[in-house]
């Protein structure tokens, strides 16, 4: 996103004149430190790369509003994962997301298989501010929930499948509920973040909700542990636990270790090394790999 | 049954009679130890003056303050979002009483002689972006000054609260 000075002035000064209260929200102002909003995680949400953490995305102030554009890549030895998405941080208060996923194979005989994910994310922060509160244990808190949806199952026509429900699922759409708690230790230059989920999402939701082995919500935890090496660079771990509701899907947690690098507050670059466990009982090869993630916006 | 039980009873008493012993052998270490450091303390302070922290010296001491002091000082005049704050401040004695802030943050041999801070910013309706902005000038002075990121987020982890009273608006 580039504004030249002379529109961004214009704009703080249609703005001002507009605002009849110090309250009103103002033009972007990327008043947030920078790496404060995160990156984007892979359903869209601001965090880390697997998990959402209670920090709001972007770069707009509790004055003002950020709002940011992200593509990401999996790739493991058999599939690949592409997710992109568009998020929207209000008043470091709210968040609203919009990402979609692509699933594929690369392997013979799921070298067809193409699945699809829509998530419609919101988050609210509730407590804490966890820059600020180094005086304090109060982590930041938010609650927030993802909305999604998965789409006709491509690549299995030849064996007449063509829905998750097919696989076992109960639903082709559901919604997660989520905690996060996260308190950065400028101490000792740590980042710690653990939420809590309720889902039925069979790997996130590719592969539908609820299933054969389990159709009720289950609280899984998720967390990350991350050094700040320097303004610009965090070194992390991720751990993401997650249902097993289908018989045909041996579903694992996700693990990651990632490298952020936040060059200017326009744009940020994530690499991590992911793995994802088996996907399916039809190929018990553990699927690890590398995971890209570019940020960008304000 | 009898005799199993009073010798299961006696290597129960066996067994917290050494308990109790290892007890009070570490306890006897832990005093002896305490001892020998409040002496080896005495010594030190009889010797030397006191020792200043680690965290202030990599900071760079006094003269590494005043450096950090002055660069942060310039990037805050030459910043639209924060400049006008400084209007009819006396700049001498806000660097001496922020070189003290920092001083007495990082454990040096200090003591803060100012106003505070809800006080000394309690006119000036300070914005959450005004106070980011005097982060991000403190982190790129600290960087030029040659303080590591480490013993940077330290500086930073005492100061974010005042956050709590400098932003007003």
């Amino acid at each position: 996103m580039h504004f030249s000075k002379r529109t961004l002035g214009a704009a703080v000064c249609a703005m001002a004149s507009a605002a009849t209260s110090a309250q009103q929200i103002s033009a972007p102002d990327l008043g947030k430190l920078l790496a404060t909003g995160g990156v984007s995680q892979i359903e869209g949400a601001g965090g880390g790369g697997l998990t959402p953490w209670a920090l709001i995305t972007g770069y707009g102030s509790r004055d003002s509003y950020g709002a940011n554009v992200h593509l990401s890549t999996v790739r493991t030895a058999d599939y690949g994962l592409q997710a992109a998405g568009v998020a929207v941080g209000f008043a470091d208060r709210f968040e609203l997301s919009l990402g979609t996923q692509h699933f594929t194979g690369h392997q013979a005989p799921l070298d067809q298989l193409d699945l699809k994910l829509d998530v419609v994310g919101l988050k609210l922060k509730l407590a804490g501010d966890a820059i600020y509160d180094q005086d304090r244990a109060l982590p930041q808190i938010a609650v927030g929930v993802m909305a999604k949806r998965t789409h006709r199952i491509g690549g299995l026509g030849a064996l007449g499948i063509t829905s998750v429900r097919q696989l076992g699922a109960s639903s082709d759409h559901g919604v997660d509920y989520y905690i996060a708690a996260t308190k950065i230790l400028l101490d000792q230059s740590l980042l710690l973040n653990l939420t809590l989920r309720a889902t039925k999402a069979n790997q996130m939701g590719l592969l539908g909700f609820g299933g054969d082995r389990n159709d009720h919500y289950r609280p899984m935890l998720e967390g990350s542990l991350a050094y700040l090496v320097n303004r610009r660079t965090v070194v992390g771990v991720e751990y993401r636990m997650k249902p097993h509701n289908l018989s045909v899907d041996n579903e694992k947690a996700y693990r990651d270790v990632f490298l952020a690098y936040f060059p200017t507050k326009n744009l940020s670059l994530t690499a991590a090394y992911v793995q994802l466990g088996d996907i399916t009982i039809f190929n018990p090869k553990q699927q690890n790999g590398y995971y890209l993630s570019l940020q960008a916006g304000f | 049954m009898t005799l199993e039980t009073t010798n299961t009873a006696r290597m129960r008493s066996a067994t917290s009679l050494r308990r109790h012993a290892r007890w009070r052998s570490t306890l006897a270490g832990i005093a002896a130890v305490l001892a020998l450091a409040a002496v080896a303390g005495n010594c030190v302070a009889q010797q030397a003056p006191p020792a200043v922290s680690n965290f202030y010296q990599e900071l760079g001491g006094k003269p590494g303050i005043d450096d950090i002091v002055t660069r942060f000082t310039d990037l805050m005049l030459a910043d639209q979002r924060v400049k006008d704050t400084f209007e009819g401040v006396d700049l001498e004695r806000f660097r001496s009483k922020l070189a003290e802030q920092f001083c007495v943050a990082s454990g040096g041999p200090c003591s803060y002689t100012g106003k505070s801070m809800a006080e000394s910013h309690e006119d000036l309706k300070v914005t959450n972006t005004q106070f980011n902005a005097s982060v991000e000038h403190l982190q790129a002075a600290m960087e030029a000054s040659g303080v590591g990121a480490r013993t940077q987020n330290r500086l930073l982890a005492r100061l974010a609260p005042t956050q709590h009273a400098i932003v007003t608006k």
